[in-house]
């Protein structure tokens, strides 16, 4: 039997292993999260689903010692962002508005289709109110802490800040986020785990509390890109995934020269630099180049809003118009209060922008895949943003810059942990692909992985 | 064999990054004992609390608890509960399905689970709040819950990691009471970290003092501030007084010590067999024993040692006065007294004074070699 702290530390792809392999037990596992949950130092996880999860781990005990594992990551406890149903639990959206809703009457889909897999549902964890906004601050139950600096509290990331803290602090080996702007890849890229946003619609977003329903798209936070490759499939309720490997030698790479890049702490730019010699190195082939429309995007941006504002306020209009926006984080407000400015001719500008984008961002590529910094600096310190709002904007809208260019033209991402700076926090380098081409997304990043953490 | 309830041997532990964090930690705790960690922050009591739970693994050394090996225990297997300052209840959860999460973890039948719950929501009197969820809980309440939290499970040993840090004065006060007669009347180890030096003496049956990740001094509160074994203790626990100087001779319980200001003496907190005279050495007086008198007042018996100096400022707080009484250029020392009795003596800025204590209220400690 190996030892069970160990175990819950591994990707969930070689806890899976252990388990079919008959060397772990799922119950045990479960029972080990569970406790270590129990004495989570930070708001991590909001509600926890003890007696779901040890009955599903005993399920799927059963099923793997008959030799039936119903997939390759039966038996594996996963987080969940409380945005997601869950029957019988109340849906929060980390809002104290939601504290007391009626609770859900059915898992979400995708959470049906974990569960139809073996995945054990460990409970419901922290993120930003509505998921709305990239450093992962929460006025109303604390801030999950990012565990890389045990000195001073750093932020997160957001939205989907404690589904990044539970795996990055051993309470999960996987967890599931949400990503309109940057959400998972940014907390993953704080938090020192891989994310992967998908394209718009491939993971179901039905019972998923939405923000905007048009960005809204659902993924994984793990510890490898086997554990997205694997999570990519089961979430979509396939049993089988046709990702490949893509070698190294025949990847083409371009770096986009055009707002990523700005203003770059150094360690992101050395590390960042440091990745593209690397596959350089491993044989992929590099370019760079301009590429106007992100140039575009972020003057659009300033000038006509975002399609997530004008979505958001949509889906919050009742309250942030009405009487209990006072008990909405201030901060979520002004930004939701932004889509209600919008003018029909703004959206429409926008949704025109976006379009013609992705087809020359798609030209542009034409195959290959394109890589920048996740975020332009490591997770901030969370006392300067606390006290003053106007750091706080400035400091989210500069973490979203890159990631919410990938919202904008549907570009499914792969966020990878590539290094850290002086004081070890994590950088994270970012692998995008042009809308729906996930699998191949997936099939490069599982070699890119393997490049960046090649010993030198 | 199993006497102790728990037992720390040469504990270390050494984080991923390189960071010794805890070295050559000894430590027995008797069943029922309330032991307190306190130091300065970074030091290591919170690495040292959670290896015991289970939460971090032990670089070296050993873990017992009641004579059985648990360095290698996993946490959801040690007898332990832990309770944080960020207890971190789970917000969305009812107070009794709080209390009952980590039953359901450590699979307590069913029937059990609720009799254990009720019992420990009326001990800790959380019957009127048993439905409530965080949001509408005070600070108290939240207090007495991650309490109900980690007491549910019947641990033999409870481990507090400055439970009481977020917690105002006042609140702070009555919970410290109401903690220690629970502990007294449950009959189970507590292990109470915390920053606060005044916490830690009056809470702890024992106070270990840890700096730089080791143990500096593990001693009964009284002991700890009236007889520190090192300058660290010296200068962090009391309010003490101290005057450095060289060991001149040391005999039979006590040390002779040349000062600037004089041959001072006390009682020597090391092996004097093995101490070279000549070793630097601090003389440590601590406040309460040191009085203040107008400069050549006559002694009242006892052996005492005096120093003397010039007043440099008197301070009023309230009732208190604080006299800052200039030794030399490098030395002044400050001394709380009364209002009246600074009049009475004639006690004024500019005036000699002489410091006074009993010798025998004195230690010697030894400067790090
Ligand atoms: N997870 C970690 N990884 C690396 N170093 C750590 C980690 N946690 C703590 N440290 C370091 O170990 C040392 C001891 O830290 P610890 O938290 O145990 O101290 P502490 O006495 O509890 O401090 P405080 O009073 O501030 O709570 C410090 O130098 C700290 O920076
Ligand atoms: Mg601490």
């Amino acid at each position: 039997m190996q030892d069970v702290d160990h175990l819950a530390r591994q990707s969930a792809a070689s806890i899976a292993r252990a388990l079919a392999a008959g060397q772990a037990d799922p119950v045990r596992l479960t029972e080990h999260c569970l406790e270590k949950i129990g004495q989570q130092t930070s708001p991590v996880f909001l509600n926890v689903t003890a007696d779901r999860a040890l009955r599903e781990a005993e399920a799927a005990f059963k099923r793997l010692k008959a030799g039936n594992p119903a997939s390759p990551l039966d038996g594996v406890p996963m987080a969940w962002k409380d945005l997601v149903d869950f029957k019988g639990e109340t849906t929060t959206a980390a809002s104290d508005i939601y504290r007391n809703a009626a609770p859900a009457s059915d898992d979400a889909p995708v959470l049906a289709n974990a569960t139809n897999a073996g995945m054990i549902a460990l409970g419901k964890v922290n993120l930003s109110e509505f998921a709305y906004s990239g450093l992962g601050l929460n006025p109303h139950f604390g801030t999950p802490l990012n565990p890389h600096d045990p000195v001073t509290p750093r932020a997160p990331g957001g939205s989907s800040s404690a589904s990044a803290v539970a795996v990055a602090s051993g309470l999960a080996p996987c967890a599931i986020g949400t990503d309109t702007g940057g959400s998972i890849r940014i907390p993953a890229a704080f938090n020192g785990v891989v994310g992967c946003k998908s394209s718009e619609g491939r993971i179901p977003t039905k019972g998923v509390f939405a923000l905007s329903k048009t960005l809204d798209t659902v993924g994984p936070l793990a510890r490898s890109v086997e554990d997205c490759v694997l999570l990519d499939m089961v979430l979509r309720g396939a049993v089988t995934t046709p990702v490949r490997r893509i070698p190294a030698e025949t990847l083409r790479i371009f770096v986009p020269e055009t707002v990523v890049l700005d203003d770059l702490e150094p360690a992101v730019a050395e590390n960042f630099e440091n990745s593209l010699s690397r596959l350089e190195r491993a044989g992929a082939r590099l370019t760079r180049g301009p590429l106007p429309e992100f140039t575009e995007a972020a003057r659009l941006a300033e000038e006509a809003g975002s399609i997530t504002a004008a979505e958001a306020y949509v889906e919050h209009r009742d309250l942030v118009d009405g009487p209990q926006a006072g008990r909405i984080d201030r901060r979520v407000v002004a930004r939701i209060e932004r889509g209600k400015a919008m003018s029909a001719a703004d959206l429409i500008r926008l949704n025109r922008v976006r379009a013609a984008g992705m087809a020359a961002i798609g030209d542009r590529l034409d195959g290959a895949f394109m890589v920048m910094p996740t975020t332009p600096h490591v997770a901030p310190a969370i006392a300067p943003l606390e006290a003053d709002d106007a750091l706080f904007h400035r400091i989210n809208l500069k973490t979203l810059r890159n990631t919410m260019l990938g919202n904008f033209f549907n570009l499914p991402g792969v966020a990878l942990p590539n290094g850290t700076d002086a004081g070890s926090m994590p950088t994270s380098f970012l692998l995008c692909a042009i809308g729906n081409d996930d699998e191949r997304l997936l099939g490069a990043a599982l070699e890119v992985e393997r490049v960046l953490m090649a010993a030198n | 064999m199993a006497d102790y309830d728990l037992e720390l041997v040469k504990l270390r532990k050494v984080y991923p990054g390189g960071t010794v964090a805890v070295e050559g930690f000894d430590l027995r705790v008797e069943r029922g004992e309330f032991i307190s960690f306190v130091g300065p922050s970074g030091c290591g009591k919170t690495t040292t609390l959670r290896m015991i739970a289970g939460l971090e693994s032990i670089s070296g050394g050993d873990l017992l608890i009641r004579g059985q090996n648990f360095t290698q225990v996993p946490t959801e297997r040690r007898p332990t509960s832990t309770i944080f300052q960020n207890y971190a209840i789970f917000p969305h959860m009812t107070v009794r399905q709080n209390i009952e999460f980590g039953l359901h973890v450590r699979k307590v039948a069913s029937a059990d689970v609720k009799k254990r719950v009720d019992s420990i929501i009326d001990k800790l009197q959380l019957g009127d709040i048993a439905n409530a969820k965080e949001g509408s809980l005070s600070g108290g309440q939240k207090q007495r819950l991650a309490l109900a939290r980690g007491l549910v499970t019947e641990p033999e040993i409870l481990l507090l990691d400055e439970p009481l840090g977020a917690l105002d004065a006042n609140l702070r006060k009555s919970i410290q009471e109401e903690l220690k007669i629970l502990q007294r009347e449950l009959n189970i180890t507590f292990v109470f970290v915390t920053h606060a030096q005044s916490e830690a003496l009056s809470m702890g049956d024992r106070v270990v003092v840890m700096n730089s990740g080791k143990v500096e001094q593990i001693s009964a509160p009284f002991d700890l501030y009236t007889r520190p074994k090192s300058p660290f203790v010296a200068r962090f626990i009391g309010r003490n007084k101290i005057i450095e100087g060289q060991l001149s001779e040391a005999a039979n319980g006590r040390a002779v010590v040349r000062t600037r200001f004089g041959t001072l003496s006390g009682v020597p907190s090391f092996d004097t067999s093995t101490a070279s005279t000549d070793a630097r050495v601090l003389l440590v007086a601590p406040s309460e024993y040191v009085d203040i008198l107008p400069a050549g007042a006559p002694q009242d018996g006892g052996q005492t040692d005096t120093v003397s100096g010039q007043v440099s400022a008197i301070d009023a707080v309230g009732q208190f006065v604080y006299v800052t009484v200039r030794l030399d250029e490098d030395l002044s020392i400050r001394i709380e007294t009364h209002r009246e009795k600074i009049g009475q003596r004639g006690i004024e800025i500019g005036g000699q004074v002489d410091l006074r204590w009993q010798s025998e209220r004195a230690t010697v400690v030894l400067e790090a070699a």
